[in-house]
């Protein structure tokens, strides 16, 4: 499913002395198969974009196309959508609410109009795909699962409705290292199954150059950049208009080329880095 | 280097343990055990572990939130375990939590700072001076007098870090405060707290899942499963493959690039940080 | 972001700003017994002046002022319409069926209606001028006298603050966890009363997890800030009473004198 937006602009509390233009003219579209970075600093509107992708934010101005439907349109089955692109908010394990993890799994599915039985069916598939036992966990109290789960069951209950696009807001925030890792690979994952694009919000710069292969760059509201990590992360004047940060691979780069020595092309992750050393071996001075 | 300030030791834990057990006396969870260490007057030490390893269990302990079931420590000299010396310890050992928002009594800035002195009986012209300072030292005075409902996450770390300065304590514990931060906002926390340990002399306890925050710490305490598992210089933590591996931690990325180097017969040293990773280069023939 | 208008503290540093809480508390209080005993076209002309003057004091904008009636506005509609129906004292203008509108229930609904948007505004402007926390320790030191019958004045000054500070933060959850919810295709303006409430569960559940959440870290914090090591805590802000205080509360005080004896015609203006 392809998802073009067109000119989208959004303010908050308009015409009030709150007023705040939180998008800016934003075009751009994101192709089937793209696992797709929107980076930005806190505030750059990056969570109110992506909320407009399944109308949670509707459209004041601009135009968004999300496969068959216009979001801009005045009639929209908000029902059928929200199916199709799943979002993943920050913190998803706070807003688990049922008495068991299988009824809280299967919420989205009854909403979107399942009968209990395939709810049931596509709650027990979800769960597995996160890596949960299902047996073991489907009638345990969400609240008290340990941290990693929690979120996994969260993002269980997004992926239960089936969703073509997943949209992810920060989905590693606040985990230690193994459990980011294991989101992460979870997204790698899915990818195989059908979610076909992935969305994905992050301030982790690393994470973007090893799982995205294009990223948005939005920066006081407007569009920077609309490009692949690679090109991104290579060009370091575009980086320091933004004040992001790059990943560890590339700064490594960029020392060693203030010390002189010129590697040839952008390595994006430790392993690059190694084999891009050891391949082009230093073009020194 | 064997660190000079073992006969100037503020925090001493001698072989605690700790399990977490309902009130009907069942038991729930381990928190530590046999944990035994000692802090020196002026270092900054970092804990790392996965989730649930112990560090939290091992700052509560600290403040004397709880008391071993086993074993003692002491915080300037001062048992913990003892009811009447409590608040004495609590105003020596500042605590700072994750999440900004649960830590803020008041609506306006200096109201909160002056919480904790308030409740010690600090008299008011020593109060007013403290916030001044406090403010100033995590670089906050000119939000003096607004609410913090308004402030970005590291904007509001920093004050929570000021309200505990407030009281004047010698030793600062940082409960992964950084956590909930994005980059910007983690780099002023941890800013502010390298500033205040190499400035004001401050005995700095983090604990946090950015490996990168601890690459500068003079000590880092690396817990699994209650246990202390390794005790050393970041160098020898993370030099140690076996340990970082045992405990579910992360190499810093230009350590993961160095051992990959070495391995594949180059001629590198161990690098923890991007910039000796670049030098370790520069200097390969 | 919910915008959370209604009372939120506007610094401007005026001569209302810097009264003590407790003299603007007590004279809130007199403000409002008075607003509910007038009944009179000039004392409400009164009233109305008065609160111009003290917000033109205050330097907090007129017009943020009377936005405060928005948050009302749906409650005095309906008790003044139940006011307008329910009143059929004197002559009749207009009747139809079981519903009758006369001069007398006229005449309620506007009394009420008044009194609503102006006790409203009199508090509003107590809350932008006033600090949450001036707010609680005005309100602990009122009630002192409950303190020697060993009421604990000061946790309930604690409690009153720390829930002014949460509530835009809780607002801002509810806010969140909808969307939440909604992107899995909870719909919360859907069906009969029944179902809706029931459709609030998702969004209740959570909320309440958080807050118990928060209030666990929050008596850490509390406790970690030595909150109760000692009986002689002291105040870092003492409210002491300025001559500011005294002319607030003689300009107050001849004014209300001036609006009863308005209300009851004694010059017989009308």
């Amino acid at each position: 499913m392809q998802i073009k937006v067109e000119n989208l602009k959004y303010t908050y509390s308009p015409k009030t002395p709150f007023e705040k233009v939180a998008l800016d003219d934003i075009s751009f579209t994101i192709n089937d198969g793209d696992t797709i970075g929107i980076i930005g600093s806190t505030g750059s509107g990056k969570s109110t974009l992506c909320q407009h992708f399944n109308a949670l934010i509707r459209i004041s101005h601009g135009k968004i196309y999300v496969g068959e439907w216009e979001l801009h349109a005045k009639k929209l089955n908000l029902g059928a959508l929200r199916q199709a692109v799943g979002m993943l908010f920050q913190y998803p394990e706070y807003q688990l609410f049922a008495d068991t993890v299988k009824e809280d799994v299967a919420f989205g599915p009854i909403n979107f109009g399942k009968s209990k039985e395939d709810a049931d069916i596509l709650a027990r598939y979800a769960l597995e795909l996160v890596g949960l036992d299902y047996d073991e966990i489907k009638d345990k109290s969400p609240f008290e699962l340990s941290g990693g789960q929690k979120r996994r069951t969260a993002i269980a209950g997004i992926i239960a409705s089936r969703p073509e696009v997943l949209v992810l807001d920060e989905p590693t925030a606040g985990l230690d290292p193994q459990g980011k890792k294991e989101i992460l690979d979870l997204v790698t994952e899915l990818k195989k199954s059908y979610v076909k694009t992935v969305i994905m919000i992050s301030h982790n710069m690393d994470e973007i150059a090893e799982y995205c292969n294009r990223v948005i760059v939005l920066n006081d509201s407007k569009l920077l950049y609309d490009t692949t990590p690679r090109e991104l992360f290579s060009d370091k004047e575009k980086l320091s208009l933004t004040g992001l940060e790059v990943p560890h691979a590339v700064r490594v780069k960029n020392l060693l080329e203030a010390r002189g020595i010129v590697l040839q092309g952008t390595p994006l992750t430790s392993k690059e880095f190694v084999e891009l050393f050891k391949g082009g071996a230093p073009c020194a001075k | 280097m064997e660190n000079s300030t073992a006969n100037n030791v503020v925090i001493k834990i001698d072989n605690v343990s700790y399990d977490y057990r309902s009130s009907s006396d069942e038991f729930i969870a381990r928190g530590v055990k046999n944990v035994s260490l000692s802090i020196g007057k002026g270092e900054f030490c970092v804990l790392l572990g996965r989730n649930g390893s112990g560090k939290s269990t091992l700052a509560k302990l600290l403040n004397g939130f709880i008391v071993p079931d086993s074993g003692t420590i002491t915080v300037n000299g001062i048992d913990t375990s003892v009811d009447e010396s409590i608040y004495e310890i609590r105003s020596k050992v500042g605590m700072v939590f994750q999440n900004p928002d649960n830590q803020m009594v008041a609506s306006i800035i200096e109201d909160d700072l002056a919480f904790g002195p308030e409740n010690l009986g600090i008299p008011r012209d020593e109060i007013e001076k403290r916030i001044t300072w406090a403010l100033e030292t995590v670089g906050m005075s000119e939000h003096r007098k607004r609410s913090p409902n308004k402030l970005s996450g590291g904007q509001k770390q920093r004050v929570a870090i000021a309200s505990v300065l407030s009281m004047l304590p010698e030793i600062l514990i940082l409960d992964e405060s950084t956590a909930m931060l994005d980059p910007k906002g983690r780099a002023e926390v941890m800013e502010t707290a390298m500033r205040l340990n190499k400035e004001k002399g401050m005995t700095v306890i983090l604990i946090t899942h950015y490996m990168d925050e601890a690459v500068g710490a003079d000590k880092v305490f690396v817990l699994s499963e209650g246990e202390l598992i390794g005790e050393g210089t970041p160098r020898e933590i993370f030099s140690n493959v076996e340990l970082v591996k045992r405990a579910y931690l992360e190499l810093p990325v230009a350590s993961k690039i160095s051992l990959e180097l070495k391995e594949s017969g180059y001629d590198i040293p161990f690098a923890l940080t991007d910039e000796e990773l670049a030098e370790g280069i520069c200097k390969l023939k | 972001m919910r915008e959370v208008s209604f009372g939120q503290y506007y610094p401007s540093g005026s001569k209302v700003h810097a009264l003590d809480a407790r003299v603007k508390l007590l004279l809130t209080i007199a403000f409002i017994v008075m607003v509910f005993l007038v009944k009179s076209l000039y004392a409400y002309i009164a009233v109305a002046a008065f609160i111009l003057l003290v917000t033109l004091v205050s330097r907090v904008p007129v017009l943020k002022v009377l936005k405060s009636i928005k948050a009302i506005i749906f409650i005095v509609i309906i008790m003044s319409l139940i006011n307008l129906f329910a009143n059929a004292e004197g002559k009749v203008l207009w009747s139809w069926w079981i519903l009758t509108i006369s001069e007398g229930g006229i005449i309620t609904a506007i009394n009420l209606a008044l009194r609503l948007i102006f006790l409203v505004m009199g508090t509003s402007l107590l809350t932008y001028t006033t600090t949450p926390m001036e707010l609680t320790d005005g309100m602990e030191s009122l009630m002192y006298p409950l303190k020697l019958i060993k009421v604990p004045t000061h946790d309930i000054a604690i409690i009153m603050s720390i829930a002014l500070r949460f509530i835009p933060i809780l607002m801002e959850e509810v806010d969140k966890i909808m969307m939440a919810q909604k992107a899995r295709g909870a719909c919360f303006d859907r069906g009969g009363v029944l179902k809706r409430a029931k459709a609030l569960l998702p969004v209740l559940i959570p909320l309440f997890v958080s807050a118990f959440r928060r209030a666990d870290e929050l008596a850490l914090a509390l406790d970690a800030r030595c909150y109760n090591a000692t009986p002689n805590r002291t105040k870092y802000k003492q409210a002491k009473l300025g001559w500011g205080d005294l002319v607030a509360t003689l300009v107050t005080g001849v004014f209300i004198t001036l609006v009863v004896a308005v209300n009851n015609n004694f010059w017989g203006l009308y």
